[in-house]
């Protein structure tokens, strides 16, 4: 009934900003830089897993920002 | 419908959004209008405000039509160029879009001159009901073309009708009953989210986001709470799937429940409409359920609700729940957890709201800038059109509610959600029809 887009965006200030980004990118996310963040997008992959994927890796929280956002797929009220 | 993804409005540019294009083309209309009366041209808008009389004979009704045969032709034009201009835009395939949207404009004039029967009308079988009835049973039983289906955008005519809503509401009675409506809506919406997120939870062993999501879908606006809160805590797509169904069958069923128990109760339409618009599940469907009421105050105190109270405060609901997701339920301290940026309120935020608002002010400021003579012709020639033209978006918005409600598709769920929405339905609904009937109930009879 939904799509979704996870998005994890991550400053590129936080010192290891290359090295989610490279996690990321392995898990099948698209990985774009803009001025001041890195932004991951998939279609495919759903937020907690991505979140659960970063943790297992060591990454910390606070290290990153999760959005999820769902969209009606056609014909739903 | 379409085997590519649905285009996520986050990664689409502004231009391209659903939104967008529902505020220019409902703002568009006002404008055309207000700037043809101002013109003296009343008379080309009022070509393409096709209305049907009530009619009790069959001479009767083609006596009405012939009196401006360009009518259907001249309002098919307009709309035909405004979406085709969204769709090209957007990304729809317009040629389809454009195929689609013929038929069910054809469908539209079908149910609109049925509704008007004064038989039917007697028997409470009006335009709403007729156009949710005619769609239901064919999307049921026909398999429709995908053409066609292109042109089945509830939401986006919803959005339309809402815009053009606001220019018939003065922002006066926004701002006098918006409160009321806030504080009304806000009892009820904390209650039956708590209902339903603890049955969830607590009663039901539920997933705390799971039943976020539930409680969200049952008590805020519908599926696209459920969507924005789902999105917001981080639930699973199969759960935000589930809360949609929840949605859309008690939705349904409201639609034909509310106006039928409204005019058993007796309740004045003002009332009854608040009542709608407290305890009505999804947008497009309690507009439905109010225009059935068959009165203008009934709809003017649903959006009030609905709108006003309701849709207006997601965002906030998203940061709230935000929070909690990353803290309380990942057990976490707010120093350690994930950043959550107050930025969450406008991303939620139903964009097309603006254009509602803007509609009303707009509307409001010209007529508090003429004389009352003009006034008055301008409520008549132009307001009037207006409210035609929003009563034909809201007719395809429910003809596309009726032609997309798949039965068969909402019945993969479990009990238990079922279970935990019903709560917040038995919350929900009584407590709605006590605040709209008995504490508030002389607000919003003062509703003209």
């Amino acid at each position: 009934m939904v799509d979704h887009l996870t998005r994890i965006t991550v400053d590129l200030r936080e010192p290891r900003a290359e090295a989610i980004a490279r996690t990321l990118a392995e898990r099948g996310f698209s990985v774009r830089r803009e001025r001041r963040r890195l932004v991951a997008d998939s279609t495919v992959v759903e937020a907690q897993d991505a979140k659960r994927a970063l943790l297992a890796r060591g990454f910390r929280d606070r290290e990153f920002q999760v959005q999820l956002e769902y969209v009606r797929q056609w014909g739903v009220l | 419908m379409s085997d590519q993804p649905t285009a996520i409005p986050a990664a689409l540019p502004w231009h391209r959004r659903e939104d967008t294009w529902a505020i220019f083309i409902a703002l568009g209309l006002v404008a055309a209008v207000t700037t043809a009366f101002f013109l003296g041209a009343a008379r080309a808008v009022s070509t393409a405000a096709l209305t049907v009389p009530t009619w009790s004979t069959v001479a009767s009704v083609a006596a009405a039509l012939r009196v401006n045969p360009v009518a259907p032709l001249a309002l098919f034009a307009v709309f035909l160029a405004a979406f085709s201009a969204a769709s090209a835009v957007i990304g729809w395939d317009v040629a389809k879009y454009a195929a689609g949207f013929g038929v069910l404009f054809v469908f539209s004039i079908l149910v609109t001159i049925l509704g008007s029967n004064q038989l039917l009308k007697q028997w409470q079988l009006e335009t709403p009901l007729l156009a949710l009835l005619v769609g239901m049973v064919l999307g049921n039983t026909v398999a429709l073309p995908r053409w066609f289906q292109s042109a089945l955008r509830t939401e986006f005519y919803v959005k339309i009708g809402i815009v053009l809503m606001g220019a018939t509401l003065p922002f006066t009675i926004i701002l006098q009953a918006g409160p009321l409506a806030v504080l009304q809506a806000t009892l009820v919406a904390v209650s039956t989210f708590v209902a339903i997120y603890l049955a969830a939870t607590r009663l039901f062993g539920l997933d705390p986001r799971f039943g976020a999501t539930l409680g969200a879908g049952g008590s805020i606006c519908g599926v696209s709470a459920a969507i924005a809160i789902g999105g917001a805590c981080r639930a699973e797509k199969s759960h935000v799937s589930v809360a949609i169904s929840m949605v859309i069958l008690w939705a349904v069923a409201m639609i034909f429940a509310l106006p039928v128990a409204a005019r058993y109760l007796g309740l004045p339409a003002g009332p009854a409409g608040a009542w709608i618009g407290t305890s009505e599940f999804a947008d497009a469907a309690g507009f439905a359920a109010a225009a059935t009421i068959g009165d203008e105050r009934a709809v003017k105190t649903f959006t009030l609700m609905k709108v006003v109270g309701r849709d207006m405060f997601v965002g906030v609901w998203a940061l709230v729940v935000a929070f909690l997701s990353v803290t309380v339920w990942e057990k976490k301290s707010a120093a350690e957890a994930e950043r959550v940026g107050a930025g969450e309120i406008w991303r939620r935020f139903p964009k097309f709201i603006l254009g509602f608002l803007v509609a009303s002010l707009a509307v409001t400021v010209v007529l508090a800038s003429v004389d009352a003579r003009i006034g008055t012709q301008f409520s008549k020639d132009a307001i009037g059109p207006l409210k035609t033209l929003r009563g034909w978006a809201f007719t395809w918005t429910f003809l596309s509610i009726g032609f997309t409600t798949r039965f068969r598709e909402l019945t993969r769920f479990g009990w238990r959600p079922l279970a935990a929405f019903t709560v917040g339905v038995l919350v929900n609904v009584p407590l709605g029809y006590w605040l709209s009937t008995q504490v508030f109930a002389s607000y919003w009879l003062a509703v003209k």
